[in-house]
């Protein structure tokens, strides 16, 4: 455990003030001021709606776990094997009186800790648009009290759903030196789940079950397969991507 | 002229067996794959924008690629492109080759726009493909002959003029900031957008969605002149700005 720790302290260092952590910021703040802007045009519709507080927390959660998270968990894990890979510093880590698994484990905790404060941030900017309304526009119906439950538990679900996916690009950066890969498989899987969420597979397309486990919440429907694969899966593809990772020759 | 030439040259022998070049062929065939797969499993629902399986094939394609895999492909190919030198601090010496520095980033934006245009092209090859593979395995799909051609090539070739914009805008995003991340997160951020703005009214001007509405306007009999006089000439003038202001820049 003590490796762990020193791994990950190490990671925390490397990840400190560098775009990667900006990222986590910057993803959310990007979507939701787009959000803001279009509610803000659709005013006219918006002002005869009643329940805009349930509304926005369910635009701004499914556009940002079938589009933007998928995207974003691709670029986040690549930066993190990215900064290994393009400085040729897999030799040196391993080098190191630490056990490889360490360096694995840390990266795939970072990887959580990233995805996790995005998502945090995701929510924070969810109630900061509403609350923005209700002071600009107080004749909508965002004067209701907010639903903290409904966006704690929407939110909380969404995102270990996607430990799957987190876990899956992490095993394929790290595996695979060329930062192109781990984009393209990104983008190409992310395009993928466009077409798939409307079609029976959502409910075990990795890319897919973030969104469909959170709109699942948001709409009363079951989605407590597609949590489990999304949580338990990407618990069996950390442990399968770390085994298979240690194992390979570096050069 | 020959400046230029030899500019490109260069870029062409640089650009040749790289995993860049796969993916012009690699990201419409993933396109093509799934308009195959939902297809087949959806069979004629996913058919039925247009009485005719060649068309509704053709603006199915079009809408996925056009909306989602034509930015993140544009971003990630010009951020290649760049990554290139800025990745091995190549700059320096090919400002330092007796070039003028305009040739370097004009022939970057040519490889760019020839990157782009192969890849439609291929779209174009492989979804018609996909709808003579249809034809052989569920003929009550209706993929027969004739192909309306004057509808399905003009859209095709719209989808990719109206992208020059992009092109030109990520390009230079890519050229100006060292940081691969810059260029991916612009990428990865406009496209989110762009699925949001498609609906609104803010299509017609942002960058990111006039290559969808240019074609799939077009397949529709909508007045798309505009958006696609904008996204070609748009293309042509932040190109020009955007040389202008990468060639004018110290590098470290």
């Amino acid at each position: 455990m003590t490796a762990f720790f020193r791994a990950l302290s190490a990671e925390l260092l490397k990840t400190k003030r560098t775009l990667t952590v900006w990222l986590t910021l910057l993803a959310p703040l990007s979507m939701m001021l787009l959000v803001l802007a279009l509610y803000f045009q659709q005013g006219e519709q918006r002002a005869q709606q009643d329940d805009l507080w349930h509304m926005l927390i369910q635009t701004s959660l499914v556009l940002w776990s079938l589009l933007m998270l998928p995207l974003f968990v691709t670029l986040e894990t690549g930066l993190l094997s990215a900064l290994e890979h393009h400085n040729k510093t897999w030799k040196q880590l391993y080098a190191l009186p630490v056990p490889r698994w360490a360096v694995y484990a840390s990266k795939q905790v970072i990887a959580l800790g990233l995805i996790g404060l995005s998502m945090i941030f995701l929510a924070a900017m969810t109630v900061g648009v509403g609350l923005l309304f209700r002071v600009i526009k107080p004749a909508w119906s965002f004067g209701a009290p907010i639903p903290w439950a409904t966006l704690v538990q929407s939110v909380t679900l969404g995102y270990l759903a996607s430990w799957l996916i987190v876990s899956l690009h992490l095993w394929v950066s790290a595996r695979w030196p060329s930062f192109v890969v781990a984009m393209g498989v990104g983008i190409v899987t992310t395009v993928a789940s466009v077409i798939v969420i409307n079609s029976d597979w959502a409910k075990v397309y990795p890319w897919t079950l973030p969104g469909w486990v959170a709109r699942g919440s948001l709409q009363g429907e079951t989605f407590a397969v597609s949590l489990a694969l999304g949580v338990v899966g990407g618990v069996a593809i950390a442990l399968v991507g770390g085994w298979d990772v240690i194992r390979r020759d570096v050069l | 002229m020959t400046t230029l030439t030899r500019a490109l040259s260069a870029e062409v022998l640089k650009t040749k067996r790289t995993l860049t070049l796969w993916l012009v062929i690699l990201a419409p065939l993933a396109i093509a794959f799934l308009e195959f797969v939902m297809d087949m499993q959806m069979g004629l629902r996913a058919l039925r924008s247009n009485s005719d399986a060649w068309l509704s094939l053709t603006q199915n394609s079009l809408i996925l690629w056009a909306l989602l895999m034509l930015p993140l492909f544009v971003t990630l190919e010009t951020g290649l492109l760049n990554a290139q030198e800025h990745g091995n601090k190549m700059w320096k010496q090919l400002y330092a080759t007796p070039l003028p520095r305009w040739a370097v980033y004009a022939a970057k934006q040519l490889i760019g726009l020839a990157l782009v245009g192969l890849s439609t092209l291929n779209l174009m090859v492989m979804s018609l493909g996909v709808g003579f593979l249809l034809n052989l395995l569920k003929p009550e799909f209706g993929f027969v002959p004739p192909i309306d051609w004057a509808a399905i090539v003009p859209a095709y070739t719209l989808v990719y003029l109206a992208a020059w914009l992009i092109i030109s805008l990520h390009l230079w995003v890519s050229a100006r900031w060292p940081s691969f991340v810059v260029a991916m997160g612009v990428g990865i951020a406009a496209t989110v957008a762009g699925v949001m703005v498609i609906n609104s009214d803010w299509a017609k001007v942002y960058p990111w969605t006039l290559p969808g509405l240019a074609s799939i306007g077009y397949m529709e009999g909508d007045a798309i002149a505009a958006q696609a006089a904008l996204g070609f000439l748009g293309g042509i003038v932040v190109a020009l700005a955007g040389g202008w202001d990468v060639t004018r820049r110290d590098v470290l």
